[in-house]
């Protein structure tokens, strides 16, 4: 037998034998009742007992290499089916100079890419940002004090401008 | 002689009779079934939307009685159902349990994806959207943590998020999480095998994963329970109300699947269900690593006995692995969907889980 590639009969064979197994399992349970119950109850003894047994069985068999192999199979064609149907779509929105969905994932996909260059750009900010308030307390003071520095010179500069411009206001009037 | 055995004949002619009868009730109420399935509601508790993101809502439970716990709570549920599973009827309704316990609770719905979320990943999901919404959260009710309860897809999501955002938890709390898909106790685990399913080929041709697919993977899950036996016990029992409200409300939410983003899709068959990277610290979210010993708030594991979608064996391994010293594991009776809804599930789990839940919140 090829690996994974049971043939069709083998996959009737797993299907016949577990219909026989459910059969007789369901056989033996049809003779577990009691005189004293009433018809309708020993039937839904019955049917009780005979669907436990075809459950048992169906799990079984859903385990089984036959049943996997079979299910990736109808999982195949129905994604080849869906490719088929995709391409068909995609040509005939082309065809009619429309969007197709094919289009639109790929502008998703465009789209998906650059958030994420952002997030990225974002979290290296975030990084270099806690860095530089991280910054040891040595480093902090001196920086402190340039900072310091910087706003006085500016309120300086500020004044002495403040002063030029209403001393040529005074002259114009 | 005094005999204690009846004429069995007398009692088959009677049980035929009651059996008659009982048939005429139930073609009787057959015309009322479409009018009784419109009426039902998708969840019992007020709530109201309190946020939104893209097509996800934040829903809040406001209560009449006062919030006796300041840890907030955040419920999230998986990406492939509505979470009104949660919430289902008035005495089946896991999100009662909490608003009445004095929680103040909200719940993450998913909504339903489009096209345009295909590319949505796990880091989408969780440093994005789930950590916004724990922000938003905390910020609401002024709380610096959030305790967490995930069910199913949503409590992996959750524990990832508690590993990678553990400054932001308070407790987490799990519902049938999988975590450890090394076993192949279930059928999901053998179906998402490499050598049967290839997601990759999967995702690039469907895109999103159709809601039509996981509904039909889950109906074959129990494929006589739930397509021989189901119509047929409704059918006997279509003349009981309570019976049939019940299993309309449920069938509602069974058939209420969305579809799922292609891109988290595939990372979850992918990196958790082929190569289960989680359980060896091997998954990256955005280049960041997922470490389980990361998780170290207090964490309360919720596991059904009889799950066949996420067995048992793969979320107890959970314990095992996490950081956290004050843990504990709670073996219910059911299945997936009996650990929310189930009879003894609302009479006694969900109770002591709001008492477990109530040691570890911070009192107003």
């Amino acid at each position: 037998m090829s690996e994974g590639k049971d043939t069709p009969w083998e996959q009737a064979a797993a299907f016949q034998k577990i219909w026989s197994e459910t059969f007789s399992k369901m056989t033996q349970g049809t003779f577990q009742f009691s005189p004293d119950s009433a018809p309708p109850e020993f039937m839904r003894q019955m049917r009780s007992s005979m669907f436990q047994a075809l459950g048992k069985t169906w799990e079984e068999f859903m385990r089984s290499p036959e049943f996997l192999s079979s299910m990736k199979q109808t999982m195949d064609s129905a994604i080849a089916f869906k490719k088929m149907t995709n391409e068909f779509l995609v040509k005939a929105h082309d065809e009619m100079q429309g969007t197709s969905k094919e289009d639109l994932r790929a502008l998703l996909a465009a789209v998906g890419r650059m958030e994420a260059n952002v997030h990225a750009r974002l979290d290296r900010l975030e990084e270099r940002l806690d860095e530089m308030t991280s910054k040891p307390p040595a480093a902090k003071n001196k920086s402190a004090g340039k900072a310091a520095a910087r706003p006085k010179k500016a309120v300086a500069k500020k004044k002495t401008v403040t002063k030029k411009k209403a001393a040529t206001r005074k002259r114009s009037r | 002689m005094e005999t204690t055995i009846e004429n069995p004949w007398l009692k088959w002619q009677a049980a035929f009779a009651e059996e008659g009868m009982t048939e005429m009730k139930r073609w009787s109420r057959l015309p009322l079934i479409a009018e009784k399935a419109r009426k039902v509601t998708k969840g019992a508790t007020p709530s109201e939307v309190v946020h939104r993101v893209d097509h996800i809502k934040l829903l809040h439970y406001p209560s009449s009685k006062p919030v006796k716990h300041k840890t907030p709570l955040l419920v999230v549920f998986a990406l492939v159902n509505r979470p009104y599973i949660l919430d289902l009827k008035e005495k089946r309704s896991v999100i009662r349990h909490f608003v009445d316990a004095g929680f103040d609770t909200y719940l993450i719905d998913w909504g339903s994806p489009t096209l345009a979320d295909r590319y949505l990943s796990l880091d989408d999901y969780i440093n994005r959207y789930m950590d916004g919404l724990v922000d938003f959260v905390c910020e609401r009710t002024g709380s610096s943590k959030t305790s967490i309860l995930g069910y199913c897809m949503g409590g992996t999501m959750s524990t990832i998020y508690t590993a990678l955002h553990r400054e932001r938890v308070a407790n987490l709390m799990l519902m049938a999480a999988g975590i450890d898909f090394s076993t192949r106790e279930g059928l999901l685990n053998l179906w998402a095998d490499p050598n049967y399913f290839d997601v990759d080929d999967f995702v690039d041709t469907f895109g999103n994963c159709p809601a039509e697919f996981l509904q039909s993977s889950f109906l074959m899950l129990k494929p006589v329970g739930n397509l021989i036996e189901k119509p047929l016990n409704f059918m006997e029992n279509v003349h009981n109300d309570k019976f049939v409200e019940d299993f309309l409300t449920m069938e509602t939410w069974l058939n209420d699947n969305i579809s799922v983003p292609g891109e988290i899709f595939r990372e979850f068959v992918k990196h958790l269900y082929q190569k289960n990277q989680l359980v060896k610290d091997e998954l990256h979210v955005r280049n960041q690593r997922v470490q389980l010993k990361d998780v170290t708030c207090p964490l309360l594991n919720i596991v059904a006995k009889g799950d066949d979608l996420v067995p048992c064996s793969q979320s107890l391994a959970l314990n095992d692995l996490v950081g956290s010293t004050d843990r504990k594991t709670m073996l219910v009776p059911g299945g997936h969907i009996g650990l929310a809804v189930g009879g003894k599930a609302q009479r006694e789990t969900w109770p002591a889980v709001c008492e477990w839940l109530a040691e570890r919140s911070n009192f107003k």
